[in-house]
């Protein structure tokens, strides 16, 4: 287990509604992050008009930070889904996937995020877009198994895929991609621990490449129009 | 119709009913198979000219409730437990969605939609008995969608 979260600050009730401003500040940032030092005036290297394209998609999306071509790509990975059978990075080959990490002990974000999920895919499928498979995979094995992620995700959608496996294994997986989860201990030290993560979804294109991440608060509108916006750029 | 959404009970004889917080919209998020938490969510409105703060959360058929607050930093979603939460005077309080939520814990069986669960809280101003309808996911915000479309939001109690 990762070492429990130190993040305390004890929020007041008064920044109860701090958390949207806070997190489109943290998408600027990255975005910032992203296109800094390509931006400014001289010759334009094919670089510059790669990132120039970018930005323009960038400015039509409400809540997803676009990465470059070569940001990152899913790695190897070997876990577990429905009925007990092996899933690797070849599971997301030849098609678009939203790629998500949570657990099912978590009652308001990851629940409303599935449900959102749902509404996308089916209003996808109605305006002739490409539906990307989506993907939930926990960050709590020893409590999520395989049947309770399955069961979990069905509920939703069954087409969404369950995600479970060894807890070394999924960790690996989500520190190449940069998500977060760490583990709050419960005061009692019994079973009701929580585990704080990375609350953005990754847009993975049919050759593995992390093409977006969709960012906080999750809501299908956006979502629809961000995806509507990137899938139909890189297709 | 609108009583099936609020019901407040005065559990304790000694507190004048008029300084109770307003229950609106109570709803229970109804679980999928295989959880053993979900989320409650309501709105307090205090017309009372003093600050309530509500100390405890109990249910005689849940083993565990809490009042815990969602938030997204950096990124990164958590979850922290709350021991006290303020409706101020004149003000309201809502739990709701990526905020302040009823934490339901130790579920042994599925939460059903069209069940009840009701939750007692410890408040300043007394104890508030409150009947929260189960209901599948987001069905909580379009309740509150064709509330704005009706612009019904008058509550009584
Ligand atoms: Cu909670």
């Amino acid at each position: 287990m990762t070492a429990p979260d130190n993040n305390h600050d004890n929020t007041d009730e008064k920044k109860k509604s701090s958390w949207l401003p806070m997190a489109t500040i943290a998408v600027v940032a990255i975005a910032a992050g992203v296109f800094a030092g390509t931006r400014g005036s001289g010759p334009i290297s094919s670089a510059a008009s790669d990132t120039q394209a970018l930005e323009v998609v960038q400015n039509k999306l409400v809540s997803t930070t676009i990465f470059p071509d070569d940001f990152k790509t899913v790695p190897p990975f070997s876990l577990l889904t429905a009925n007990n059978q092996p899933i690797t990075e070849s599971a997301l080959d030849g098609q678009w996937t939203v790629l998500f990490f949570g657990f099912t002990h978590c009652p308001d974000i990851c629940p409303n995020t599935l449900n959102e999920m749902n509404g996308v895919v089916s209003e996808l499928a109605n305006g002739n877009t490409t539906v990307p498979q989506v993907m939930f995979i926990t960050v709590d094995p020893v409590r999520d198994t395989v049947e309770k992620m399955t069961e979990y995700v069905n509920y939703f959608n069954t087409d969404f895929v369950g995600v479970s496996g060894d807890l070394t294994d999924i960790t690996q997986l989500t520190r190449k991609l940069g998500i977060v989860a760490s583990y709050t201990a419960d005061t009692n030290g019994s079973d009701n621990y929580s585990v704080d993560h990375t609350a953005s979804m990754l847009l993975i294109d049919p050759q593995l490449r992390v093409r977006a991440k969709l960012t906080p608060p999750h809501k299908m509108d956006t979502l629809v129009a961000d995806l509507k916006t990137l899938i139909t750029h890189y297709n | 119709m609108r009583k099936l959404l609020l019901t407040i009970l005065l559990l304790s004889g000694s507190v004048s009913a008029s300084d109770l917080p307003i229950v609106v919209d109570p709803v229970v998020n109804a679980t999928p198979p295989g959880a053993t938490v979900t989320a409650g969510y309501v709105t307090f409105i205090n017309e009372s000219d003093k600050t309530i703060s509500i100390t405890d959360a109990f249910s005689p058929t849940i083993a565990k409730v809490e009042i815990h607050l969602s938030t997204v930093k950096d990124d990164v979603a958590k979850m922290e437990k709350q021991d006290s939460v303020q409706i101020p005077s004149g003000g309201t309080l809502k739990f709701e969605h990526g905020g302040y939520h009823f934490m339901l814990m130790g579920l042994t069986e599925p939460l059903k939609e069209n069940a009840t669960v009701d939750i007692i809280l410890t408040t300043s101003a007394g104890d508030i008995l409150i009947e929260m309808p189960v209901k599948k996911i987001g069905q909580a915000k379009a309740m509150h969608k064709a509330m704005e479309h009706t612009g019904s939001t008058k509550v009584v109690h």
